[in-house]
């Protein structure tokens, strides 16, 4: 049996889980960077989300008598799992391990599972906060899924499908929605609702520490590099790589500016922008793609 | 959209922290850092140790020895305010940077030489 | 759907000192909740009895990080009311400077945390950014960022030169300009306004009924201010409280804002009018008070009114009852969680602007207080009053 190597390049190297995991934490050092020269200050340096992944390999697991032992110890591996098969998915031009027909879909389904078995870890805690956080985690998700699923499919329908780079030019509010869709999914500004630290000490995470949170930390960075990476193929265009790095900066300078100047919202508030604001502007886009206008 | 113009001005400017220790901090006068003792004009009339809201003091007239312990000292100063010689003999200097590994290196006794 | 109990617990990354309210919640609406308090207990009040009268005024600046000033002096305040003194006029003119500055840098605070409740870390920044211009105007004028103990029985301990008003006059020429941007963020930003409009109302029939004091009951539309009295300086100062009307969380933040710039008119107006003059009457370092005298003394902290009893036992106090603002307040909790959802339950809180560290000398939550004493209320406005009308 031959393995063709560079497959295994791609799945391992680039774009595949060493790129995943180095580009996404440092896309979140330098968010954090930014955000605290915006506030006057000078903040951690860039490195500092791998100091935290190490230093958090090195802790102890504790668990209460609540938790249930089973799910806590899953949780964290499934979540971190299904992230990888999606790492492997994602559409970027000349490099993608995995391609076939309806893959954007499978893309879907598998980033929604990695949040939900994030929401079903909290739920195992036995922690009242937790149980919180999870809930919502569980109504952000339903929330914002909705106007995410909708700007891709438009894109998808006025690409039939295929997956190459494509810029929406014609469709602004598709790419309105799958931006704000962004916000919700990392937990940004204005949408960092599930992880309210003021309200629910930690979200779903409150009662893990040590290895369990330093896989749902790597979790959260493929997550970075996934959505930014999306976001810059399939909505602005990038074939080349220098174009890519541009449109991925970009994105990353408009969330961080979202992250500096906005207020929390409720979680009923957040539901109802995504529904009744956010995705009929985006169904505007699908029907108009649709119908080829 | 106040709090975005400001936010982008500030990224371009010097951040406020002070880096500290390469920068030091300016020192007002008047400042009630760490309690010294002259030993030349003080009298031993132990007003300072009796007025010590914390009884951080201790006066030995025999051996002639003062001993204050930074640890309970609260820098108010009153044993500046009540020290009836001119100059006073007790004085705030200017020393802020007092940490110690070890309790044992705050009781600081000084010895007037006969 | 069950209910549950969310222990807004002692330990909680939202409170500053700890507290612990019980949330008995369904969903995300409060139902209910419980205050249990102590977990501050000092044991302030016994230590004042073992203390010499000059001794206890170090001691009841530590009661507050904050407020520690005010607590000085109310408490020098009811000395020299039991010794029938009246402090020279400069000295009061430098007790209000030293004062109002210390409220400015309170209410800074207490809109920062407010700030940071709901999830704004920026603003929350920048306010403490420019609380540090406060703090240096402090250190520049006695010696320390906190904890400054410039009042004496009888005056105060450090004068104030014109290279110290230069530096304090450049503090707030800055300040001025900065208020006014918190003011227009807090009238414009719709984020902001979002999570505070409405938020926690109190309506002046309610706040009539359960009387909170400082910034929380002027805001609900009642103008009730101690400073109106016109103890110490302010009766030279012409001073009229800010009073709001919107009741919510936005109106107290707004209320705290205007106080502050109101703060910098006064600091201007006592700097232009302060007489040359003593500082302090010379008194003996061992006061003798007859044994038995007992006085009631107020002052208008930041949070609200301060009431210290006093009675005398010679050279020392036999008795010091400090009833402070946050202890008041707490009443208009349980009252204000009623019906909001969790993510209001911190904000609402934090526009309390709760000092914890002043309040926990009691562990018992006593609201009929005033039934179980001795004297009557005739007696305490005599006590109060002394010889002046109000």
């Amino acid at each position: 049996m031959n393995i063709d190597i560079s497959l295994l390049f791609y799945i391992l190297i680039f774009p595949g889980f060493l790129t995943a995991f180095i580009i996404g934490f440092l896309y979140m050092g330098i968010m954090r960077k930014i955000a605290a020269r915006m506030q006057h200050r000078i903040g951690p340096p860039i490195w500092q989300p791998f100091f935290d992944f190490f230093k958090l390999m090195s802790k102890e697991n504790i668990t209460t008598k609540e938790t249930v032992g089973l799910l806590a110890t899953f949780c964290p591996i499934i979540s971190f799992a299904a992230m990888l098969t999606v790492v492997m998915l994602l559409p970027i031009p000349g490099y993608t391990p995995l391609s076939f027909e309806g893959s954007l879909f499978v893309l879907i389904y598998f980033l929604i599972m990695s949040s939900v078995f994030f929401a079903i870890a909290g739920f195992a805690a036995g922690n009242p906060f937790a149980s919180v956080g999870s809930i919502r985690e569980l109504s952000q998700l339903f929330a914002y899924e909705f106007p995410f699923i909708i700007a891709l499919v438009t894109i998808g329908v006025a690409n039939a499908f295929s997956l190459t780079p494509y810029i929406a030019v014609n469709f602004p509010f598709a790419l309105f929605a799958f931006f704000t869709s962004i916000l919700g999914k990392l937990s940004l500004p204005p949408f960092h609702i599930p992880e309210a630290e003021q309200e629910i000490v930690a979200g779903p995470l409150t009662e893990y520490s040590g290895p369990r949170v330093a896989m749902f930390e790597l979790v959260k960075a493929a997550s970075y590099w996934v959505l930014i990476s999306l976001g810059a193929v399939l909505f602005l265009g990038a074939n080349n790589i220098s174009m890519f790095v541009l449109a991925s900066l970009s994105i990353l300078i408009l969330l961080i500016i979202f992250r500096v100047v906005f207020a929390r919202l409720t979680i009923s508030q957040a539901f109802r922008i995504y529904w009744f604001i956010i995705a009929p502007l985006a169904l505007i886009d699908l029907i108009r793609a649709l119908l080829g206008w | 959209m106040n709090l975005l113009t400001e936010a982008i001005k500030r990224l371009f400017s010097r951040p406020s922290t002070r880096r500290y220790p390469k920068q030091k901090p300016r020192i007002p006068e008047g400042f009630r850092g760490r309690i010294c003792w002259n030993k030349d004009t003080c009298i031993f009339c132990m007003s300072c140790a009796i007025n010590c809201p914390v009884n951080a003091i201790t006066i030995d007239k025999e051996k002639k020895t003062w001993s204050i312990d930074i640890g309970k000292c609260i820098f108010c100063g009153r044993c500046h305010d009540v020290c009836p010689t001119k100059p006073k003999s007790v004085y705030n200097s200017e020393m802020y940077e007092l940490s110690e590994y070890d309790k044992e290196k705050f009781k600081l006794m000084f010895k007037k030489e006969q | 759907m069950h209910d549950y109990i969310l222990p807004f617990g002692p330990q909680h990354p939202a409170l500053i000192e700890p507290v612990h309210i019980k949330l008995k919640v369904e969903g995300e609406t409060v139902l209910g909740s419980e205050l249990i308090l102590g977990y501050n207990h000092k044991g302030i009040e016994k230590a004042f009895e073992n203390r010499w009268w000059q001794k206890g005024v170090y001691l009841s600046e530590r009661v507050c990080g904050i407020c520690g000033h005010y607590h000085t002096t109310c408490y020098c305040n009811g000395i020299e009311k039991m010794m029938g003194l009246e402090i020279p006029e400069r000295a009061q003119y430098i007790r209000v400077i030293i004062g109002e500055l210390e409220r400015i840098h309170s209410h800074m605070l207490a809109v920062g945390i407010v700030a940071w409740e709901i999830g704004l870390d920026t603003l929350f920044h920048y306010l403490f950014r420019d609380r540090e211009l406060v703090m240096d105007a402090h250190e520049f004028l006695t010696g320390n960022r906190v904890h400054f103990v410039m009042n004496v029985v009888g005056g105060v301990r450090r004068d104030i030169n014109l290279l110290k008003v230069g530096e304090v006059e450049y503090a707030l020429h800055k300040l001025d300009e900065r208020f006014d941007y918190y003011l227009r963020i807090f009238k414009n930003d719709a984020s902001v306004k979002n999570r505070t409009k409405n938020v926690g109302y109190l309506s002046k029939q309610k706040a009539k009924e359960l009387s909170p004091v400082g910034p929380t009951v002027r805001a609900s539309g009642i103008d009730y201010d101690v400073r109106e009295t016109g103890y110490l300086a302010y009766k030279y100062l012409n001073f009229r409280p800010v009073v709001g009307h919107g009741g919510d969380v936005l109106e107290r933040c707004v209320v705290r804002l205007k106080e502050c710039k109101q703060s910098i008119e006064l600091i201007r107006k006592a700097f232009d009018k302060m007489p040359e003059g003593e500082i302090a009457i010379k008194l003996p370092h061992i006061i003798n008070i007859k044994e038995g005298k007992e006085t009631v003394s107020r002052v208008e902290a930041p949070r609200g009114e301060l009431i210290y009893y006093i009675k005398s036992a010679g050279d020392k106090p036999s008795r010091v009852k400090i009833r402070t603002p946050t202890y008041q307040n707490f009443h208009v909790l349980d009252e204000l969680l009623k019906g909001v959802s969790i993510p209001d339950v911190p904000v609402i809180i934090a526009s309390l602007d709760p000092c914890f560290s002043c309040t926990d000398r009691m562990t018992i939550v006593d609201v009929k207080k005033k039934e179980e004493k001795v004297i009557t209320k005739h007696d305490i406005l005599h006590m109060r009053d002394g010889e002046h009308e109000h």
